[in-house]
């Protein structure tokens, strides 16, 4: 027979787990202490401060406008035919990116996947230009995409084709950011092409014993099992989408014509230009909630279309 | 083991922070260590500029003059980035309390940054030392006045004529001494001027580049472009529409694109280099053309005028100086504004003899006022208009910009883009007014 322990004893006992564990606890805290000030100092502070400024009307110097509420929100909304086309052109224009940039990440990908010659020096050549400044990629493609005498109307011209003014035109202007924007799918063709390497070798084995060619093992195997990279990929586009000023701000400023003037690029000008601090605020924290909802859908859809190698519960 | 461990982890972590924390602060904010006999230090006034490169050596010269003759106070002068309606550095820096003493802002949208509170009032220093303002064109002290107090001193200004190409109009059969004088002239001379050259197009003029702004053609048109009777915005008036429908008919001949050359006009602008033949410039323009055009025959006239419209027009734009709100030195800085609006554009005038300076006396003594072109934008001068002081200036400005885009490329019809605009500016001009 086991003598019951007396409750004193079992206060001890978990008294000195409690101790242990806050003792665990208050190492990791201690070594997350840094990054946590960090991100406190830079990131959530300087959020609240913005959403307090987009309660405000005023013309940049704090402490010299009055209470507006939801005033900037209502304004923005109701009344700012600019900032409706602002978002219109940003979703569009990230279309255009995300698009045909997932067709050629996955393509790419798969082409660079397995026992391709010279797979090390294409993925080098893909990747290099992501690596380099986005200012500069879009000074250099300014006059890559000059009518005149910019090498892609060259080339075009060369094989009878006419081409088009670029960024003189709204239309053709936006297909130019899209364009000059692509460079930066070399992460994203990397991701793609070890996600190909991945798919399980005796599931595609199987197919081919039933006897499917390469092109329904492609789309009835390889590409469901990266579905994973496609969704973080799509993840990916719509920060980025959201977020785009480099390109539109050094090539266009907007124009011609408000055709490229995206999101960012009206927030900043409400700001910088017009001295309207608090509506441009106001757009930031629009935009950040139209990020969420965007996330939200994204998220929401991922059970119909991404599959994981262990099962869907994932 | 463990313990020492920890014990290590511990003190890598402290050290980590102790580094991260001290890091933030500064020498700066440390207190200054009490001397026993304080003397009074020279004093730095932080000039801000967003002027090109060239123009550096002038301002330093400047800055050291005045500092040769006001021991105690030296200048620096500091090469920013912005300019025109570009103010985010400015407008960071006077928040964070890092602002400079003086900075160099164009003129017109002074009204807007005085609104915004970014500005010092000058007004008692300027009663204080009885600086003379009348000795500026009062077209440019106006612009540096809002809610009847002053924020600026003008600097210099500039006015826009039509160049013109003689050669092609000899080529075109026009007599290269009678440039047209009203806007029926110049389109029949500009139909003349268009041709091809191989494969490249030449064209007699294209309304919509360099200083063709709706803003000048609006003047040519007879445009106001605010009524402070009504307090309007003049962008749906009926004279700028027409200038704006006159605009858009053009695009037959040039086609819809804002910059045909597609930015293949070199550094000389596409006047220079022989793709138009007639264009609005500024008198700035007279140093391009001896730099990149030394052997363009060329004449400059009056901005050709609608019917009905007594010329000549012309539009006065320019810089000034003012003192940011937070002005570590606002005594000195005024000082040194003083000077350089004054004396200091003195010195400039003899590195820039095409500039036109603000002060009065400065176009008597110009140095160029024989040269037969300068003489013409001289004279132009005490009879320029200027943009109207609005607190929302840059605003009106963009959307000006944005009606004349929005035709050129065929998007809206003259009248539905001067009246969407025109809500958009009113709009934000009546919360301000109230």
């Amino acid at each position: 027979m086991v003598a019951p322990s007396s409750s004193i004893t079992d206060k001890g006992a978990v008294a000195r787990k409690r101790r242990r564990r806050i003792q665990k606890d208050w190492w990791g805290w201690l070594f997350c202490a840094p990054w946590i000030l960090h991100f406190a100092a830079l990131v959530v502070l300087p959020m609240l401060g913005s959403f307090v400024f987009s309660l405000y009307d005023f013309g940049g110097i704090w402490g010299t406008g009055k209470f507006a509420g939801l005033g900037n929100y209502r304004d923005l909304l109701l009344t700012d035919a600019r900032f409706w086309n602002s978002l219109k052109n940003t979703l569009v224009i990230g279309l255009m990116v995300a698009g045909p940039g997932l067709l050629m990440a996955v393509g790419l990908g798969a082409l660079l996947s397995g026992k391709t010659p010279g797979k090390g020096i294409f993925r080098l050549l893909i990747y290099t230009p992501s690596v380099i400044p986005p200012v500069v990629v879009a000074l250099l493609w300014g006059q890559l995409l000059n009518p005149r005498y910019g090498l892609i109307n060259l080339a075009l011209n060369s094989l009878g084709v006419d081409g088009p003014p670029w960024l003189g035109d709204p239309t053709w202007a936006k297909w130019a950011l899209a364009l000059v924007s692509w460079y930066g799918i070399g992460g994203s063709v990397l991701g793609f092409s070890a996600a190909f390497e991945q798919v399980p070798k005796e599931m595609v084995e199987a197919a081919v014993i039933d006897g499917a060619g390469p092109l329904r093992r492609f789309f009835s195997i390889q590409l469901p099992m990266v579905s994973p990279q496609m969704f973080f990929f799509l993840v990916n586009a719509v920060t980025a989408a959201l977020t785009h000023i480099v390109a539109p701000m050094v090539l266009t400023d907007g124009g011609p014509a408000e055709a490229t003037m995206v999101w960012p690029l009206y927030m900043f000008r409400l700001m910088f230009t017009y001295n309207k601090f608090g509506h441009g605020a106001a757009s930031a924290w629009i935009m950040a909630l139209v990020t969420i909802l965007f996330l939200l859908i994204v998220f929401r859809t991922e059970k119909r279309w991404v599959h994981y190698e262990g099962g869907d519960d994932e | 083991m463990r313990r020492r461990a920890y014990g290590l982890a511990m003190a890598i972590t402290l050290a980590a922070l102790t580094l991260l924390t001290s890091a933030c602060g500064t020498t700066k904010n440390a207190p200054a260590t009490p001397s026993a006999t304080p003397a009074k230090e020279p004093v730095t006034v932080t000039f801000w500029t967003t002027w090109s490169e060239d123009r550096i050596p002038a301002l330093n010269e400047i800055a050291k003059t005045f500092s040769e003759q006001h021991k105690g106070i030296n200048v620096e002068v500091v090469r920013v980035a912005g300019g025109g309606t570009e103010v985010q550095k400015l407008m960071a820096a006077v928040t964070a309390g890092t602002g400079p003493d003086v900075y160099f802002l164009d003129r017109f949208t002074t009204a807007q940054r005085a609104d915004a509170s970014m500005l010092e009032d000058l007004t008692p220093m300027i009663s204080g030392s009885k600086f003379d303002l009348n000795q500026f064109f009062d077209w440019s002290v106006k612009d540096c006045q809002w809610k009847g107090k002053t924020y600026c001193v003008p600097f210099d200004s500039d006015t826009r004529m039509l160049y013109y190409n003689k050669a092609d109009f000899r080529k075109a059969g026009l007599d290269p001494e009678k440039p047209p004088k009203t806007i029926k002239e110049l389109d029949e001379y500009a139909a003349k001027l268009n041709w091809k050259d191989g494969a490249k197009p030449h064209f007699g003029l294209i309304p919509w580049i360099d200083q063709g702004f709706p803003y000048t053609w609006g003047l040519a048109f007879g445009a106001k472009d605010y009524d402070p009777a009504t307090k309007k915005v003049g962008l749906d008036d009926p004279k700028f529409i027409q200038a704006m429908k006159w605009m858009a008919t053009y695009t037959d001949k040039v086609g819809k694109v804002l910059d045909p050359f597609s930015g293949d006009a070199g550094a000389g602008g596409p006047f220079i280099y022989g793709l138009v033949s007639m264009t609005i410039q500024g008198n700035w323009y007279l140093d391009t053309i001896k730099q990149y055009g030394k052997n363009l025959e060329f004449g400059v006239a009056p901005i050709p005028t609608a019917d009905g419209v007594k010329g000549p027009v012309t539009w006065a734009g320019g810089y000034s100086l003012v003192v940011p709100k937070g002005a570590k030195h606002p005594q000195e800085a005024f000082e040194f504004i003083k000077f350089f609006s004054t004396d200091g554009a003195a010195i400039y005038q003899k590195q820039f003899p095409s500039f036109l300076l603000a002060k009065k006396s400065l176009l008597e003594s110009h140095p160029q006022q024989n040269d037969p072109f300068f003489k013409q934008f001289l004279a132009l001068m005490p009879a320029a208009s200027t943009r109207t002081p609005l607190p929302i200036g840059a605003l009106w400005w963009d959307e000006s910009k944005l009606v004349r885009d929005t035709i050129v490329t065929g998007q809206k019809s003259p009248e539905d883009a001067a009246k969407t605009s025109q809500a958009r500016v009113q709009a934000e001009l009546d919360k301000v007014m109230k």
